[in-house]
């Protein structure tokens, strides 16, 4: 019983890092129609001034992280995807595994291409008692601050203005700047929205991996698509749905896979949802258009 | 010249010629260098063949697949451990099957079963992807490649894992490397020209017009797809018998970005590209990885080392291709048809030749059945809450000119959708020849003779006059000699013969128009819908277009339904007008009746038009 | 107010406008018919910068509008009611007309919900649950919140059933009493010209004619350039 319920805990502590990775690829997809292939790096970015900063207190460290992660992820917006904005979707994708390669590559050349070792603080390496159960104090972190972005988000979606003028863009662009709504402010709220989500994300992997490298932006990002993918396009509660299906599979597969197979674990993990694709092309909870497409 | 073809042999010649003798002078450039130097060169042949694969899939299909690298690592794999001494196979993959552990092939055939493995992977995984949509193909490919690497990097005893695998014969000389890379680029251009790379090409001009002349989306990428994975496959066991060393990262994410911004910076569209492209970004990958060493450039500017320069490099050069030069070096065009040489062409060979009179080989198919025709019946649907169509009847008999009339929002295009199957309705349904046919897709009703065009016209653009229509043909399984024949026949009958060769996405309107009709009309229609086709048209073109819309009844025997706002060309052409009004049918009948008839005129004008109405 | 030189407007290299010339003063109310395809709506698409105009000057009070953004002539005070109303389903009415309101909501948003008490009561209700005649009333609500200077609407009774269309109307009819300017699109060509001081009739990407509404009301021209020459 206990057993189980340590699992369900993993699942969806899994579960909830994964929804915030997909939930900042999402943002950038309902305003700009683009898989954004440079989350991976806005991810990556981060963890590594938590490298940097090693000596710093960690409060610091992590504030500065999440600086990053919103500095990147507008300048990104501005320098980059600008100019393709009317571009078809495939050069945009393109575009942004250009800035991906750019990124990952100036962090190889200026650290170091190996991964390097972070010192994780003490109390995230302990475990809590939680009832019978005892549970990893990092597993608590990332579920609470699952809540609370999904809370925050909320709030902003649904209370403020930008809010108000985000979903409004997500449904029609175009109508929304007939009724004065500013484009590129919405964009670029979206950009740092989604670059401070991928700086959490980037701070718990480390916390989680005691490691940084170039590359350890790739998996989650492709985690992210899959969510979104799955989860249905461009709508927020899918691609919540989509991280915690994920995340509960993943976590589920390294408890109980035979020994043999726990290597494979992501390759399982990656293929199934494509399975879900052929029989959904929308998605689990992507509307089905009634509409011609003509 | 023997008969009308898509392009002039010299054209075609030269398309041919230019990427080979490039990828000979590499050779021979390679071939008489140092050592290093040459197999530097052997190792940018090898890289071009998988360039050539990707060539195949996304310059043809417009969808990127990011997974094709996994064909080449597959490829890479499977050929290694073929001729790796048994020695070493031992040592390095104690779990390998003896039958692959002991043998020893020679990397002829070692290369030959790598294609065949990876073509028939790519044929089983681009199954199922393919018929994700467009949007998610770029995404899954992307976890096929990861999947792919993570199974090559855990399965230890079987593929040496993450060290990867050593002690590979180095048997793949320039030569060698460059034969492959002629044989990749004919195969490539082979497959761009023919009726499959053309229905591929139209699904990338515009996925709605293709499948409205019969062609299946799905299919004609699964084939490219299975293309691409072999020739990746090929590419990746020579390069693999040229380093000698393999590992799952050789084959993975830097070179998946490698190749791409190769076949970008190119330009993805043409087999020209693919080769230029190769070439200028491993000369600057070359150049960029000295520098990485740190060099003394002019005066007093140096630099100091600086690893990963190189990728930097390469990413910022993807990124300035895409944001200003989005079609590559070559602009997608192969090497017969970039500008100059297409001027100095047409001056010296006709672009088709004349035909005396229309042959009529775009016969449609003879009607099946005595209950010929097609009708709707009780069609009805709502959508966002309106009530679209109520309970509409419609009935097209062979031969005749129905007109579809009313005002803006009447639902005549939804109809029409619904005919031709890009829409369901929601109750009713339609019957060809008696043959229930509601929920046919719109490719299945074009090959049972359903042809259409759109309101938007959606032209393929990236194609010329001639191939846009000729695709028509071949999208209903005509076979790309006689497709040709098809094209050339129905351009001449409607006037457009002078513009085969031009692209045609630069036709000025009218005859955008006309190409519409022109392709609907390859697919041998015997029932064809026009959405508007004198939108936009002066009074002349109007004439001319009843002219020639008459002249496809009687010729092609085909019926066609016509929905129009000008007037002038319904009196003329139709015998049966019917009116729509807010999905209703307000009036059937005689063009006369029916123009006559006050309900009509009010529909469109109002009341105070209706009574007293006079010319 | 509003004035339009030579404007020319192509997609994908089809030119659909061939110089349109046209103006609009103060308090006026223009109307503008023309069968289906003759550019009415690309013309309305490239005064609100939402379709560039490759040639020709669109002036607002002497600004110059070809190259701005949407929401730059939008600030400028011309809001649009587009073709088939557009407005946000997945938000609730009250939203709708937040979003429109800008910031000086209250009076505002007050003044419209009294003019159309049926908002009011479906006021956080999601838009998409509306009839269309109700989406159509929202969406002119919200194109006044914006305080326009110029309103523009194009083919507002689209879809609607006859009594939905007087209701619009009406409340079209209060607005022109109230001297707003207004640019109205409509395909039902009598009741347009019945409504609007001045109409012009658009037709292959042209003005072909034009004329205060009483010179209209009988005029052949117009019969004939939507029904051809056999009436």
């Amino acid at each position: 019983m206990t057993e189980a319920a340590q699992s369900l805990i993993d699942a969806l502590a899994l579960g909830g890092l994964y929804a915030l990775i997909a939930i900042g690829v999402t943002l950038i997809y309902t305003v700009m129609g683009m898989m954004n292939f440079a989350q991976g790096e806005f991810i990556m970015l981060p963890a590594y001034i938590l490298y940097v900063l090693a000596g710093l207190p960690f409060a610091v460290a992590v504030g500065a992280a999440l600086a990053t992660g919103v500095a990147i992820a507008v300048l990104a917006e501005r320098v980059a995807f600008r100019p393709v904005r009317d571009a078809d979707l495939s050069a945009q994708l393109v575009t942004s595994l250009a800035v991906a390669t750019i990124l990952q590559n100036v962090v190889s050349a200026t650290v170091d291409a190996r991964a390097q070792s972070v010192a994780t603080p003490a109390l995230l390496s302990e475990s809590s008692q939680v009832g019978s159960l005892s549970v990893p104090n990092l597993e608590i972190l990332t579920l609470a601050l699952t809540a609370i972005v999904l809370g925050g988000l909320g709030w902003l979606l649904y209370r403020t203005r930008i809010g108000l003028e985000m979903r409004a863009a997500a449904e029609n662009f175009e109508m929304a700047r007939l009724l004065g709504v500013r484009a590129g402010r919405v964009i670029a709220i979206a950009f740092a929205i989604s670059g401070a989500l991928a700086a959490m994300v980037g701070v718990l992997l480390v916390m989680q991996t005691g490691q940084v490298s170039p590359t350890m932006g790739l998996t989650p990002v492709l985690v992210g698509f899959i969510a979104v993918v799955i989860g249905g396009f461009g709508r927020i509660s899918g691609a919540v749905v989509g991280g915690l299906v994920l995340g509960a599979l993943s976590s589920l597969l390294s408890a109980y896979l035979p020994d043999g197979l726990v290597p494979f674990r992501d390759a399982i993990v990656f293929s199934l949802p494509v399975a879900i694709l052929i029989f959904r092309p929308q998605g689990l909870l992507g509307a089905a258009t009634g509409e011609a497409r003509v | 010249m023997t008969g009308p073809s898509l392009r002039s042999p010299a054209s075609a010649a030269i398309s041919l010629a230019v990427p080979l003798i490039l990828v000979l002078l590499a050779a021979v450039l390679g071939a008489s260098g140092t050592p290093s130097f040459e197999d530097t060169v052997t190792a940018i042949l090898c890289n071009l063949i998988i360039v050539l694969g990707l060539q195949v899939f996304i310059g043809n299909s417009g969808v990127y697949s990011f997974g094709q690298l996994g064909f080449a690592a597959t490829g890479a794999y499977l050929a290694a451990l073929l001729t790796i001494p048994a020695a070493f196979t031992a040592l390095q993959t104690p779990e390998l099957p003896n039958l692959i552990a002991a043998a020893q092939l020679s990397p002829l055939l070692s290369v030959l079963i790598a294609a065949v493995a990876s073509g028939t992977l790519a044929a089983v995984v681009g199954w199922p992807l393919m018929r994700t949509s467009t949007l998610a193909i770029p995404i899954s490919t992307f976890a096929f490649l990861i999947v792919v690497y993570n199974v090559l990097a855990n399965w230890d005893p079987i593929t040496g894992g993450s060290s990867g695998l050593v002690s590979i014969p180095r048997t793949t000389s320039v030569t060698s490397a460059a034969i492959w890379a002629a044989v990749a680029v004919v195969v490539a251009i082979a497959f761009k020209w023919s009726a499959s790379g053309y229905r591929l090409q139209a699904t990338r001009e515009g996925e709605v017009a293709a499948r409205s002349i019969g062609i299946g989306v799905t299919r004609e990428r699964l084939i490219a797809f299975t293309i691409s994975g072999t020739l990746c496959g090929i590419g990746g066991a020579l390069e693999v018998h040229q380093s000698g060393v393999l590992s799952p990262d050789t084959f993975y994410f830097a070179a998946s970005v490698t190749t791409l911004t190769m076949l970008v910076v190119g330009g993805a569209r043409s087999v020209l590209g693919a080769v230029v492209g190769t070439l200028a970004v491993a000369t600057v990958n070359e150049l960029l990885r000295n520098l990485e060493e740190g060099a003394h450039l002019l005066g007093p500017i140096s630099i100091g080392e600086t690893p990963g320069l190189a990728a930097i490099g390469l990413g910022l050069i993807l990124l300035l291709t895409m944001v200003a030069l989005p079609q590559g070096l070559t602009g997608g065009r192969e090497a017969g048809e970039v500008e100059p040489v297409r001027r100095r062409l047409r001056s010296r060979f006709p672009s088709t030749s004349p035909a005396a009179a229309p042959t009529g080989r775009a016969r449609p198919r003879p009607a099946r059945g005595a209950a010929g025709g097609l009708r709707a019946e009780g069609i009805s649907l709502a959508f966002s809450g309106l009530q679209v169509l109520r309970e509409v009847e419609l009935a097209l008999s062979p031969g005749e000119a129905l007109g579809l009339i009313g005002p803006n929002g009447a639902g005549k295009t939804t109809l029409v959708n619904i005919l031709s199957g890009f829409q369901a309705p929601e109750s009713g349904g339609v019957l060809l020849d008696g043959e229930e046919v509601t929920g046919w897709s719109p490719a299945r009703l074009t090959r049972s003779g359903v042809g259409r065009t759109f309101q938007a016209g959606l032209p393929f653009a990236g194609l010329t006059v001639v191939e846009s229509v000729a695709v028509g043909a071949m999208g209903v399984g005509v076979g790309r000699g006689r497709a040709v024949d098809i094209a050339v026949d129905v351009l001449e009958r409607l006037g457009l013969g002078e513009e085969a060769q031009s692209p045609a996405g630069l036709q000025p309107p009218g005859n955008q128009r006309l190409l519409g009709i022109a392709r609907a009309l390859a697919t041998g229609p015997r029932h064809l819908l026009l959405d508007e086709p004198a939108a936009g048209l002066n009074d002349e073109e109007c004439r001319e277009l009843v002219a020639i819309l008459h002249g496809v009844i009687e010729d092609f025997g085909c019926a066609i339904l016509l929905i129009e706002h000008d007037m002038n060309v319904v009196m003329d052409l139709c015998s049966r007008v019917q009116v729509l009004d807010d999905g209703e049918t307000v009036a059937v009948g005689s063009p006369e009746e029916v123009q006559a008839d006050p309900a009509v005129v009010e529909a469109y004008l109002g009341t105070s038009y209706a009574v007293g109405a006079h010319a | 107010m509003l004035e339009l030189r030579g404007v020319k407007v192509a997609y994908g290299g089809v030119e659909v406008l061939h110089g349109v010339e046209m103006s609009l003063g103060e308090g006026e109310v223009v109307g503008m018919v023309g069968p289906n395809g003759a550019g009415k709506s690309s013309l309305l698409r490239a005064i609100c910068g939402l379709t560039r105009s490759s040639a020709g000057e669109i002036d607002f009070d002497g600004r110059q509008l070809r190259g701005l953004a949407p929401e730059e002539i939008a600030r400028l005070g011309i809001a649009l009611v587009p073709e088939g109303r557009q407005i946000f389903g997945t938000l609730t009415v009250a939203e709708n007309l937040r979003l429109a309101a800008r910031g000086g909501a209250g009076e505002a948003m007050e003044q419209v919900l009294e003019r159309l008490p049926i908002l009011r009561r479906r006021a956080e209700q999601r838009a998409d649950r509306l009839s269309g005649g109700e989406q159509q009333q929202l969406a002119v609500a919200r194109a006044l919140l914006c305080k326009p200077r110029l309103l523009i609407l194009d083919e507002p009774s689209l879809g609607l059933a006859p009594k939905m269309i007087d209701v619009v109307y009406g409340l079209l009819e209060e607005l022109r009493a109230e001297g707003t300017t207004m640019l109205l699109v409509e395909q039902n060509a009598a009741r347009t010209i019945d409504f609007c001081h001045r109409s012009l009739v658009l037709a292959g990407g042209k003005v072909r004619t034009g004329g205060r509404r009483e010179e209209l009301q009988s005029n052949p021209q117009v019969l004939r350039a939507y029904m051809g020459r056999q009436l």
